[in-house]
């Protein structure tokens, strides 16, 4: 039964911050395209492997 | 920006901000699958199945959200997963899509409108005022049900937009009032720690469980497909969009998991009325359990609920009447569907026929299925919608991606489509072991579409203007910076004089014009087909237009629903309105759309009043304190010059209220395109400002009058 809490708590407790990373991420990665006028797909892979 | 026939530049207006769109998307989420769902999770799944089933969908919800995200970048126009699917797979993929979602945003709103009605009975029935209804509680509910969605069904058709302005505030306040309680669940935790007792057993029924709780649940996440709809309409909407989809998953997903842990502790172990452990209490009372719980966590609670419910239920039953509508006139003017789907009343100028079929599916569903068909019909047409759209993404990405111009492009591509497809193919096949009806509903809906477009759309369907737009998205050029005039036209008796005046005014002021041409638009219909609107009727307007052309000046006209903001948009310098004479209402000063121009818009206003095609020859300035005297003589000055006319600024001294004659010409002298010589003033001492003017006016052809700080 504690099992169950322990492993049910930690899924819980991933997603919601598996959740956060993705949306902050995505919203830097917005910011980021939109600064340095990435278009295509291509582009942008590339433009966001680079440091800066 | 596109041209037409006659060299006339059109735009939509881009009135939505981040805020808005994100407040769209929340109002659909928060609308009535987590007032239902909690109690029936707890039910099927218990205490810690109701946290897994929310976090879990917000992690597959958020998959999709990458995907629309995307799309929704690269392709930021109305018609959302319709048209992704048609760009990815063509016309046959693309009908299926609209038929969906179409039928998906109906069976969201019967849900809505039950959840309404279940929340209300049972408001209404703790405090016994029902007792002398001769129906049931279920019947009573169905009743209900039927009355408040006839009673939106009704409100669309009139083209109140009313609903729409103030839906934001209604979803603000809602999703607050479920934050509210989240947080009262952790107080209450922190206060008594015996209550976290209540999670155990965790999970009485086993995992597999939540697969199930997870499939009927996950209604209560789609809102990416409205945001999706507004990519006409929002400001800046390759950034704009993928954020509102992916904050409103985020937010929701929180709010969720809080407010299902505060309902599980809510329930004191032992309290009186609580018959075996709390969850199985809450559970018991299946989908009013949410209800039943949070009324014993607060003071109020079961009032304070009720209003949030009726709150969150009536604008997200509004928000998908209009969603279905809109799907269904889209398949209509694609001639996918009948073309009489997208014709339009033309007393209400709403598309009545496409919201009256709507009508019938959000009636007969909330009527005749049982609340949780009703929730799984309605997540399983989701899944479906959502299952086409990670698919479109990776074809589009692998056959456009270098075509295309993206505002955002999702991590791991194309594992998370691939896994969020995976994820709701499962969930959409546990659903079978919760509602049969709604496997047999939705493959039924599904294949009769497919039979209408191999036997109908294939040979009508006609080629639209979106769909060569979709590659051909240009980015604006700026602005040059220069005085904007704009004049807003809605009736095609003055049209002609009120441009007449308006390049009167913009040769002297050597200004660029931009007409507004003021149709109502219903939310139903997408601002891009606002053109149809414009032509039925408005010989007056269009003639006007043609009459812009003979001038050397930039001439555009603008689609917009909120004229205030889309002065705001464009810098306008000065708007020029004509007016009637008369306000149709007491409620306002000289009209609805006037009073709310001249409080907030951000530049001059100008309100003309029965000009006619009339020659001037003495024009009259009354003049007071404040920066609008000189604005009305700089424009009685600019008339005053074509008409060779004499201007008198008539200055009016009250008791104890003296003006300074000379002070004000000094003033004057300042002003660019006041021509001094053709003013002739005027000092009178009176008792009575207004009289004084309306006395002095009657030798006058025209009264330009600046409004005051004070009131006359």
């Amino acid at each position: 039964m504690y099992k169950d809490v322990i492993i049910g708590s930690i899924v819980v407790i991933v997603s919601l911050g598996f959740i956060t990373y993705i949306v902050f991420w995505s919203r830097k990665s917005i910011e980021k395209i939109k600064r340095k006028k990435l278009h295509s797909a291509r582009e942008i892979i590339k433009g966001m492997n680079e440091r800066r | 920006m596109r041209e037409d026939k006659t060299h006339i530049s059109t735009e939509l207006s881009r009135e939505l901000s981040l805020f808005d769109i994100t407040m769209m998307g929340l109002g659909m989420m928060i609308g009535a699958g987590v007032f239902i769902g909690i109690g029936n999770a707890i039910y099927f799944a218990g205490p810690g199945g109701v946290l897994l089933t929310f976090a879990l969908n917000g992690v597959i919800a958020l998959l999709t959200a990458l995907s629309y995200a995307e799309l929704s970048s690269a392709i930021p126009r109305c018609g959302g997963a319709y048209n992704f699917a048609r760009l990815a797979f063509g016309r046959g993929t693309s009908f299926t899509a609209g038929w969906m979602e179409w039928f998906a945003s109906c069976v969201a709103g019967s849900l809505y409108a039950v959840t309404f009605a279940i929340y209300t009975v049972r408001y209404f029935e703790g405090l016994g005022l029902l007792k002398w209804l001769p129906f049931s509680s279920h019947n009573t509910e169905r009743i209900v049900a039927f009355l408040i969605a006839s009673f939106f069904l009704y409100i669309n058709y009139r083209g109140a937009s009313e609903m729409g302005k103030i839906g934001a505030f209604f979803t603000l306040g809602q999703t607050l009032f479920l934050i509210f309680i989240g947080l009262a669940g952790f107080i209450v935790v922190l206060m008594d720690p015996s209550r976290l007792q209540n999670l155990t057993p965790y999970l009485p029924y086993g995992w597999s469980k939540i697969l199930i709780t997870m499939g009927f649940t996950y209604v209560a996440f789609e809102g990416f497909e409205v945001i999706a709809q507004t990519g006409d309409e929002a400001i800046d909407p390759k950034r704009n969009l993928p954020k509102a989809m992916l904050y409103s998953v985020f937010i929701v997903t929180l709010i969720y998991v809080a407010v299902a842990f505060a309902s599980i502790v809510s329930v004191k172990a032992g309290a009186p009325g609580v018959v075996g452990s709390p969850w199985e209490w809450i559970g018991s009372f299946k989908e009013r359990g949410f209800g039943e719980s949070i009324s014993r966590l607060m003071p109020f609670g079961n009032f304070l609920l009720t209003l949030a419910v009726i709150f969150a239920s009536i604008s997200a039953l509004n928000a998908t009447i209009y969603s279905a509508t809109r799907a269904s006139y889209a398949l209509g003017r694609d001639r996918m569907l009948p073309s009489f789907f997208a014709s339009i009343s033309q007393k209400r100028k709403t598309p009545w026929i496409a919201l009256m079929f709507t009508g019938c599916i959000v009636i007969s569903v909330a009527v005749v299925l049982p609340t949780m068909d009703v929730a799984s019909s309605a997540s399983i047409m989701f899944l479906f919608l959502f299952f086409l759209v990670n698919i479109s993404v990776i074809k589009i990405r692998l056959d456009m991606g270098d075509e295309l111009s993206y505002g955002f492009i999702m991590p791991f591509f194309p594992w998370l489509p691939l896994l969020a497809v995976i994820c709701q193919g499962i969930l959409a096949v546990w659903l079978l072991k919760m509602s049969l009806m709604a496997w047999i509903i939705a493959p039924v809906w599904i294949i009769s579409g497919i039979g209408i477009y191999y036997f109908y759309s294939k040979s009508h369907t006609i080629t639209t203007e979106d769909e060569i737009c979709v590659i051909e998205e240009e980015e604006i050029a700026p602005e040059i910076e220069q005085y904007s005039i704009m004049v807003a036209v809605a009736n095609p008796d003055n049209a002609l004089e009120m441009i007449h005046t308006t390049c009167l005014l913009s040769e002297a002021k050597n200004a660029n014009v931009k007409l507004l041409h003021m149709v109502p638009v219903p939310e139903q219909v997408p601002l891009a087909d606002a053109e149809k609107f414009m032509m039925e009727g408005k010989e007056g307007i269009v003639e006007a237009m043609l009459y812009l052309l003979k001038f050397p000046i930039i001439t555009s006209i603008r689609y917009c629903r909120n004229i205030a903001r889309g002065i705001k948009e464009k810098k306008i310098d000065m708007i020029i309105m004509g007016w009637h004479g008369q306000p149709r209402s007491r409620l306002f000063r000289l009209g609805g759309i006037v009073d709310v121009i001249i409080e907030r818009a951000p530049c001059n206003v100008v309100i003309l009043k029965g000009i006619g095609n009339r020659k001037f020859k003495r024009i009259l300035v009354p003049i007071r304190r404040g920066p609008n005297s000189t604005l009305a003589l700089e424009v009685a000055s600019i008339l005053a010059e074509k008409h060779d006319a004499e201007i008198v600024s008539f200055i009016v001294n009250e008791k104890n209220r003296k003006i300074d004659s000379a002070k004000v010409s000094e003033i004057l002298s300042h002003r660019p395109n006041i021509n001094h010589k053709r003013i002739k003033t005027i000092s009178v001492d009176c008792h009575n400002t207004v009289e004084a003017i309306l006395e002095e006016a009657e030798k006058y052809d025209l009264l330009v009058l600046g409004t005051t700080r004070e009131p006359l």
